[in-house]
């Protein structure tokens, strides 16, 4: 075979390497950049919202609350999240409950609180949780 | 054939004839030209068949390189109309499924869950589809005030990467942004994303936001009342002072 020819081997071996390599790339990046069912979101585990409150405050655990809601993940389907769903569901109505006892709604206030018993029953042995929203928000 | 020397029937093969024993000239040249013929066919065919392999080799690496470029053209393509084919693909969801978002949506309203309502239209990008266009201004006013409590968030934080000012700053353009989705100007919004249920919807999540600046905030009633009308660097300097009063 002349030097020729086999350099155009070479070039075509080498393109071919290449391309595979762009292709593989760019397949890993398409499956990587879709989620199922066209959400950028994906669920949060329980342990994931328990340790955000450590990690990122209540908010958080609110936020992760509402984001597995929407995803079609409820409490009373999965009892993993009986505690981390509570505790969100606390830190909101204490939230509340606190702004409209400052501002004087005092009625409206008792159906805050109606909804942190709610939550505080569904901590179970977690109760510390409530506890630790109550010094946070000042409401202690 | 016949012996040049006694005339008896010869193969062309036969070298040396059986009956007087006299050399076959005939025969050694045609076992000759057998050679060289032989010699020259195969060396024509090992040819034939170097240059077929070498064809096939070279058209099949060629033939690869070409389906892999169009592979990675196409999937260039795909990749930056990556979020073209996924909203088409949402929308073509949404239409399947349009009765169950709207039901969903409406409930949401009712029960005024203004976060999860807010989240459940983010989180599955109903807030795009022209579909449930209707509910640009619920959506928008919700969003406001989860940003609103996520900022508040930070300003009760005591560890919080945000500054006080800053976190008060960003508050105040969103109840700015707010009391704009409360009385809308826009003849083509009203006509378009306003209805009583959403105007009842935008008025209660707009009262509950203020009962809570009142309460975190200090503010009076009196300075509620006036507070929609002023400007935004104003309201900005009203939630500071009330705050630095009030504290954490």
């Amino acid at each position: 075979m002349s030097v020729s020819k086999e350099k155009k081997y070479v070039v075509l071996n080498i393109l071919i390497v290449i391309l595979s390599m762009v292709l593989f790339v760019m397949v890993v990046g398409l499956i990587f950049s879709t989620t199922p069912g066209g959400s950028y979101y994906d669920k949060y585990t329980s342990g994931e919202m328990l340790r955000s409150v450590n990690f990122s405050g209540y908010q958080a655990v609110s936020e992760y609350r509402n984001i597995n809601e929407a995803l079609g993940i409820y409490s009373k389907e999965c009892d993993e999240y009986m505690v981390p769903y509570a505790i969100a569901d606390y830190y909101e109505a204490a939230f509340c409950d606190k702004g409209y006892r400052a501002a004087g709604e005092v009625d409206k206030a008792g159906d805050y609180e109606n909804a942190m018993d709610d939550a505080k029953g569904r901590m179970g042995e977690h109760t510390f949780f409530a506890d630790e929203i109550d010094v946070y928000l000042g409401l202690d | 054939m016949k012996c040049e020397n006694c005339g008896n029937n010869l193969g062309i093969e036969e070298e040396i004839c059986p009956y007087c024993g006299k050399e076959n000239r005939f025969a050694k040249k045609h076992i000759r030209d057998m050679h060289k013929y032989n010699n020259s066919f195969n060396s024509t065919r090992e040819e034939v068949l170097a240059n077929s392999r070498r064809f096939s080799a070279f058209t099949v690496r060629l033939t690869v390189v070409a389906i892999l470029v169009a592979l990675v053209a196409v999937s260039f393509v795909i990749y930056f109309n990556r979020y073209e084919l996924e909203t088409a693909r949402k929308e073509r969801d949404v239409k399947r499924h349009l009765g169950q978002y709207r039901a969903k949506i409406e409930t949401m309203m009712d029960d005024r869950d203004y976060l999860s309502l807010e989240s459940y239209m983010r989180v599955n990008r109903l807030t795009y589809s022209e579909q449930l266009d209707e509910y640009y201004v619920v959506y928008n006013a919700s969003a406001a005030y989860h940003s609103f409590t996520e900022y508040m968030a930070y300003l009760l934080d005591e560890d919080s990467f945000m500054k006080d000012e800053e976190a008060i700053e960003q508050i105040a353009t969103l109840l700015e942004r707010l009391y704009g989705y409360a009385s809308p100007t826009s003849e083509y919004e009203i006509k378009k994303y306003y209805n009583d249920e959403v105007y009842a919807y935008i008025d209660d999540l707009t009262a509950h936001t203020e009962i809570l600046v009142r309460g975190y905030f200090g503010l009076s009633d009196e300075d509620m009342e006036s507070f929609r009308t002023l400007s935004r660097a104003r309201k900005q300097v009203m939630l500071e002072e009330g705050y630095a009063h009030v504290g954490k």
